[in-house]
């Protein structure tokens, strides 16, 4: 058991640390209030490499291993405070790079994947609906064959990247009496006819990440944008939430670890009652708390990659991580709060908005409690 | 123990049966019949690498390889070595 890094992931992690640092940080606090979106920041992570990291290099990306992708995003967190920019990153990267990566024809992959790895096109997943959400394989959106068309009819919410996406991954059901086994997967230009946009949503936290609904109305998709098998829409959403739960919070390590050193930092400077207030056991128990959550997090996450690396990963292990990092990042957003007292309430020392982000992986990717369910089914004590 | 026996015992023991085992034919209707679902599904995934030493890709798992005993065991004898 080695828990030392490569040199050359050890550079890459300081190159991101450096990168997000000089290019990512601008205005956040600003851009949080007005909701809006960093597409500078966007095409800066493209030209970085960040968007193409799980994708091959002969489609533009950078062929990185799921460890290595780990170790990078964990590194964006700890540099960049947009946590919205890095939530948009991604929805895209897992849930539209990966599966047509893993189940488009080799046309959809030379026409998708460089422009999404070169920040020119930004593509978005739609799989919730407004009666489905954690019953994703409930949904109603349908799918019916006509001629050499697939004609698409239904509504999604809580689309993130929506209100800019060019492209889409559609969930839809071809035959809903069977179930999950009836699920298709398209791919969706945003310009098709039948397809729409709805406004964008508002939302407590990750603002900067746009959010909204998707609209099929008699959505005419040529036959060639389905998304492999007819039917496989199952695998294909499974496949992409398997890489979402396990790299999704990859970053929040990062900003765990952040938090952390700048909670030590005020616990040794800041005085009350004539000393450091990192002399109270209140205090420093606390922030103790917070670095043995932030370093369980970490050996989870790097656990969890070396498995993917291995081909060993299971649904339960990346459910635990998912479980483990959200809530390790809200409490620790919360500890964090309460060390600095008033100050950590005031929207100028930032903490808040980052509590109000981490509130948010609590739900996305499969709330907690599913992931409790996924991993109570995996220890056979539940169906 | 075939491979069809061996899964039916884990769908009787562990998924949502609620039969008796004679009642789980080789043709029984396992996804149209709701015995499997996602999450299910998934589990007979890893119980089929770990039980068979196979390894199960993500697009083998369409529903005609799931649809009843006899395919499951039919994938299992194509992705044996």
């Amino acid at each position: 058991m080695d828990f030392d890094l490569t040199d050359d992931q050890r550079v890459l992690r300081d190159e991101v640390i450096s990168f997000a640092r000089a290019e990512l940080n601008d205005d956040v606090g600003a851009r949080d209030k007005q909701a809006s979106f960093a597409a500078e920041e966007w095409q800066k992570c493209a030209e970085f490499g960040i968007q193409g990291l799980p994708v091959p290099a002969r489609y533009g990306g950078g062929d990185a291993d799921p460890l290595t992708i780990m170790l990078a995003m964990e590194a964006l967190g700890y540099g960049c405070k947009d946590n919205g920019l890095i939530f948009s990153l991604n929805a895209q990267m897992w849930a539209c790079e990966v599966p047509i990566l893993l189940f488009g024809t080799e046309k959809q992959k030379q026409k998708y994947l460089p422009a999404m790895c070169g920040g020119s096109l930004v593509a978005a997943h739609a799989m919730s609906e407004p009666g489905s959400g954690s019953d994703a394989f409930g949904l109603s959106t349908t799918a019916k064959p006509s001629g050499d068309r697939w004609v698409l009819n239904g509504s999604k919410t809580f689309v993130t990247n929506a209100p800019i996406a060019e492209v889409f991954v559609v969930f839809a059901t071809a035959d809903r009496t069977k179930g999950f086994a009836g699920l298709c997967a398209f791919v969706i230009e945003r310009d098709t006819p039948g397809l729409s946009v709805g406004h964008p949503l508002e939302k407590m936290g990750l603002r900067t990440s746009p959010i909204g609904e998707l609209f099929l109305e008699n959505c005419e998709v040529p036959l060639e944008n389905l998304l492999g098998k007819p039917g496989a829409g199952m695998p294909i959403f499974n496949s992409s939430m398997e890489w979402e739960r396990s790299c999704i919070l990859a970053s929040t390590v990062g900003t765990m670890q952040r938090q952390l050193e700048r909670c030590i930092e005020y616990a040794r400077e800041r005085e009350q009652f004539g000393q450091s207030i990192g002399t109270f056991q209140a205090v420093s128990h606390k922030i103790v708390d917070m670095k043995l959550r932030v370093e369980t997090a970490r050996c989870l996450l790097y656990r969890l990659g070396w498995l993917m690396s291995q081909r060993k990963a299971t649904p339960l292990d990346s459910a635990l991580v998912k479980l483990y990092l959200s809530e390790s990042s809200v409490s620790t957003g919360l500890d964090a709060i309460q060390v600095h007292g008033g100050y950590g309430y005031m929207v100028e020392y930032e903490l808040e908005r980052e509590l109000r982000d981490a509130i948010g992986s609590r739900i996305y990717s499969g709330t907690s409690e599913i992931q409790r369910n996924v991993a109570a089914a995996f220890l056979g004590i539940s169906q | 123990m075939t491979t069809t026996q061996r899964v039916r015992t884990f769908i009787a023991e562990e998924l949502r049966w609620d039969g008796t085992r004679e009642q789980l034919t080789d043709d029984y209707p396992l996804l149209d019949g709701s015995v499997i679902d996602s999450l299910g599904l998934m589990r007979i995934v890893q119980f089929l690498e770990e039980e068979c030493g196979i390894e199960i890709a993500d697009e083998d798992l369409v529903p005609e390889n799931f649809a009843t005993l006899s395919a499951i065991a039919t994938l299992v004898d194509r992705k044996t070595p």
